[in-house]
């Protein structure tokens, strides 16, 4: 499974490969989150517009997207929305990419989600 | 009798008092030998703090005794004689007290004290030590320096002609590089209704209007990749893929020529812009159209508001702005 920064519009965005055991934690975490009336979920355009959750090179299609308090899962034809208390998720995936992405990426990343 | 005031405050009212009897005289005699001392009412530095002492002749016939105006102003920074003008004020200034007694309105809020002589006669002193600067550019009127100050007006003068003529070397260059672009209508449809097309295709794509589902970068159509987001380095790439900067013309068998904005968070990513048009109540309305990443083509940027100019609108970190470029047919995207 793979996780995607989606901080850039021009180069790519950063992405890392979650471990068996981090999807195991991510899945169990999602079973308990609270879900919430399904609204339009705005990011801002350019800079942080969260992270994206997918089977490699399945994005558009299956996906969770983790922006601000809010975890939208995507499979097929559905949506529904989650609610991520403190943004527990999110910065638990911004966790995860640390073993991955070079100290500045992960500074660059962190500034942004501020 | 002469009433005297200070023009210093701003909210209460300003030190004011009546002068009677031989000493008015003197003074009078004193403004009439050194008329370059006086100015007219509302004349001079009109700003915050000392701002001049104002006099006013409170009777017809004084005036005309000593050939002086009604009402006039000593020491307000744009007499001829500054410096007549604050010994005079200094002079009144060190004698107020002697006239606190004489009733005057102003006085309520504003009573002649020591404190108040103290705080005037400091403010005086600050505003006269500007006297020498301001005398030489009257002393220039008079002639006396005019030499000096000519020259160096001359010099002035001379560099901003030079700099009038480089203007008008390059507003003619402009004019000359009048160069054909085409401007498509705005199509948001075409990249965001295929969730695949829309992850696929990024701010190059758009830019360049090319949709090549690579989520394109700049030198790679041409074989020179760039890893480095500075606008020197990424201007030169997509100039590697045929884009030219703004005013280097395409011929009209290049058609389609959109014209790009590029813009760069420097150290980590690039970003495009491509102007557009919208249909608006029959009017076509021109702004800029960009793909932030994967995400969906808008017309917004961060702040929500349409894109009228991409160098003044909301970019986030994409700081700095890099300039303008055409686009052409054969240009190599991918």
């Amino acid at each position: 499974m793979r996780v995607e920064a989606d901080v850039f519009s021009g180069v790519p965005n950063p992405c890392w490969d979650l471990t068996e055991s981090e999807i195991h934690r991510l899945v169990e975490m999602l079973q308990n989150l609270p879900k919430k009336k399904t609204q339009l979920l705005e990011t801002i355009g350019l800079g942080y517009r969260g992270f994206y959750v997918s089977e490699a090179m399945d994005r558009p299609f299956n996906k969770l997207h983790v922006y601000r308090g809010t975890i939208e899962v995507t499979y097929a034809d559905t949506v529904i929305q989650l609610a991520d208390k403190d943004r527990k998720i999110e910065y638990w995936l911004l966790g995860t990419s640390k073993q991955h992405l070079s100290g500045d990426l992960f500074n660059k990343i962190c500034s942004l989600m501020e | 009798m002469l009433k005297v005031t200070v023009d210093v405050f701003s909210g209460r009212p300003n030190p004011s008092w009546i002068i009677d009897g031989p000493e008015g005289k003197e003074i009078l005699k004193d403004l009439a030998m050194n008329r370059k001392a006086i100015d007219e009412e509302d004349s001079g530095f009109q700003g915050l703090g000392f701002r001049g002492i104002h006099l006013e002749l409170l009777s017809d016939e004084t005036g005309k005794e000593y050939g002086l105006p009604r009402s006039f102003l000593i020491a307000n920074g744009a007499t001829a004689n500054e410096s007549k003008g604050f010994e005079i004020g200094e002079h009144l200034v060190g004698k107020m007290l002697s006239y606190s007694k004489s009733y005057i309105t102003e006085r309520e809020l504003t009573p002649l004290d020591e404190g108040l002589q103290k705080h005037l006669q400091g403010i005086m002193k600050r505003a006269s030590a500007q006297i020498p600067k301001r005398e030489k550019v009257y002393e220039t009127v008079n002639g006396k320096i005019v030499q000096e100050e000519l020259s160096k007006y001359a010099v002035k003068v001379e560099k901003e002609l030079e700099e009038l003529k480089s203007l008008i070397s390059k507003l003619r260059k402009v004019k000359r590089a009048c160069c054909m672009i085409e401007v498509c209508r705005v199509n948001l449809s075409f990249w965001n209704s295929d969730s695949y097309v829309c992850y696929w295709n990024n701010c190059y794509n758009y830019g360049t209007n090319r949709k090549t589902n690579t989520f394109a970068q700049p030198g790679r159509g041409s074989g020179h990749p760039n890893n480095v987001m500075q606008c020197a380095n990424v201007a030169q790439a997509a100039k590697y893929d045929g884009a030219h900067d703004r005013y280097d013309c395409f011929p009209d068998s290049e058609k389609p020529r959109p014209l790009m904005a590029l813009v760069v968070d420097p150290g980590w990513d690039y970003h495009w812009y491509r102007y557009q048009y919208i249909q608006f109540f029959g009017l076509k309305l021109y702004l800029w159209g960009h793909k932030p990443g994967h995400t969906k083509a808008k017309i917004t940027d961060n702040s929500g508001n349409i894109i009228w100019n991409p160098e003044t609108c909301n970019r986030g970190g994409y700081t700095d702005f890099c300039g303008y470029f055409y686009g052409c047919k054969s240009m190599k995207v991918a």
